[in-house]
């Protein structure tokens, strides 16, 4: 791809977020409200297809075209809870189903997602299973025509407003993590309760708890093998870490730009407080984290689309954009005085929103720990 | 072949993973995932190992427990994988 493509494509992005994705988001961040409009315009301008066989309604763009894209995107975007509700539909379901869904199920689900007509949860977490995953207490009884799943999911981005859910259960508690499978679990399924969860940040990201009481899902709607499920969750794991966050660079470079903008025009002591070194080199490690940031997530991306693993990679990556975007929050809003802690600005609103991200995905704790143990450091 | 690949995982195994068994022999037919020596994320090291070391890529398919139980069943998925031939098979380049 040569330059100019790359930064065409980024602007076009940029232009066509900025224009179609903000409108009312400050009302709609305070009602915990979905950005219906910006989801529509994402899915018009193919954001939710890039990965999807033309085939199956995508656009099937090459990896490095989508980085640009979602670069853009971020940049132009300032619904960081849109950025999510995207990521976790792209990255974390359409992993799931393009590598593990039998092709029946694929031509089934793939272009409503595709199109953005149907919105999809991933469904892992439980209220005594957050960072170990492996302990979920959810269940996939097996029956004649399929399984008969039971349990409680929780903090899932999207579950309020998916059409679908990528369920994951036990199919053999005794087995721990081995013991693991997924399903494709469609919202209207009997025995399925949604309820809604308000947060801190991330406001317009939809996100719920999902009950299961006795939902019967047939064996045709099983990703991979049974037993395969904590393998999926790696794999889905892998591409959300590795990429769910790359239009956060983008939303950092805007942060960046409103902070040189502020350092410029604001006088203290006579003089830009630009001029006062505490505040320059505030501004100077925010472009070094969105330059490292970008090298990592090129080095990433390099790595998956060659079909190798990349996990401890996405970790790393994933570990660097989620402490360098709240780190370029708090730095702005200092840099910004009391406006910067006012509402005036929505700078407060980007710094609640950077926390989620230390969070979801996995704690940038549990990050550092797969790292080491990826390395060998540690079991 | 094959007994290459065996020698070169098997060195692999000995340095990285079997330290913490020293009371086991690591043969062709040693229970890797019964005798706790691979857990999940070990099963991740042996892959980026095996794709790195042999420039293979390991599939969806490939990456089910039991293709890790032991040595021996390594080593005929390295031999499979390369026969496909897909050494940096494009996925999403
Ligand atoms: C905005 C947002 C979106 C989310 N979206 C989804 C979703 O779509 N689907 C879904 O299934 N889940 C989702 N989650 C849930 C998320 O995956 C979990 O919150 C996360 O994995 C942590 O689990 P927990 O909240 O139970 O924290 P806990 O696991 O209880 O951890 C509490 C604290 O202990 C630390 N800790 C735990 N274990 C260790 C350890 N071994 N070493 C060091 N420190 C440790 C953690 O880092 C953390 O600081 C989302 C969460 C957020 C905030």
């Amino acid at each position: 791809m040569t330059v100019s493509v790359r930064s065409q494509l980024q602007a076009d992005a940029r232009r066509f977020a900025a224009a179609r994705c903000n409108s009312g988001l400050e009302q709609l961040d305070r009602e915990q409200a979905f950005n219906r409009a910006g989801w529509t315009a994402a899915a018009e301008h193919g954001l939710l297809g890039m990965r999807v066989p033309v085939a199956l309604g995508g656009t099937a763009r090459p990896l490095g075209e989508q980085l640009e894209i979602l670069l853009g995107f971020g940049e132009g975007c300032e619904d960081n809870g849109l950025i999510l509700a995207l990521g976790a539909h792209v990255w974390a379901c359409q992993s799931a189903l393009l590598d593990y869904a039998s092709d029946d199920l694929k031509a089934a689900v793939l272009p409503g997602l595709a199109r953005g007509h149907v919105i999809a949860s991933h469904a892992v977490s439980e209220p005594g299973a957050g960072s170990d995953v492996s302990n979920m207490a959810t269940r996939a009884r097996t029956t004649a025509s399929g399984y008969v799943l039971d349990g409680d999911k929780t903090w899932v981005t999207n579950a309020p407003i998916a059409g679908l859910h990528v369920v994951f259960a036990s199919t053999d508690p005794s087995a721990g993590s081995r013991g693991l499978s997924a399903f494709v679990v469609p919202a209207a399924s009997s025995g399925v309760r949604v309820t809604t969860i308000e947060k801190m940040g991330l406001c317009t990201a939809q996100m719920g708890s999902i009950e299961l009481r006795e939902v019967e899902v047939p064996s045709r709607n099983r990703l991979g093998e049974e037993g395969q499920g904590f393998t999926i969750l790696q794999h889905c794991m892998a591409w959300e870490r590795a990429f769910l966050l790359a239009p956060m660079l983008g939303s950092m470079t805007r942060v960046m730009r409103r902070c040189v903008e502020q350092a410029r025009r604001r006088r203290q002591f006579g003089q830009a407080i630009g001029e006062f070194d505490s505040v320059s080199n505030l501004i100077v490690e925010m472009r070094m984290r969105v330059e490292l940031g970008r090298a990592l997530l090129d080095k990433v991306a390099a790595q998956a689309a060659t079909g190798r693993a990349f996990h401890e990679l996405a970790s790393m990556l994933k570990l660097h954009i989620s402490e360098a975007w709240q780190q370029t929050c708090v730095d702005a809003v200092q840099l910004h005085g009391a406006r910067g802690f006012t509402r005036e600005l929505g700078l407060e609103r980007e710094l609640r929103d950077a926390v989620g991200g230390r969070i979801f995905s996995g704690t940038s704790e549990i990050q550092r720990r797969i790292i080491a143990q990826l390395m060998g450091v540690r079991r | 072949m094959s007994a290459e690949i065996q020698a070169v995982v098997r060195q692999h195994l000995d340095d990285e993973f079997m330290f913490m068994r020293p009371d086991l022999v690591l043969d062709d037919q040693l229970d890797l995932l019964g005798e706790g020596i691979l857990d999940s994320i070990g099963i991740l090291r042996v892959t980026a190992f095996i794709e790195d070391a042999f420039s293979v890529v390991l599939g969806p398919s490939d990456l089910i427990s039991e293709n890790f139980r032991d040595l021996g069943t390594i080593v005929a998925v390295i031999v499979a994988a390369s026969s496909r031939g897909q050494a940096d098979r494009p996925a999403e380049s």
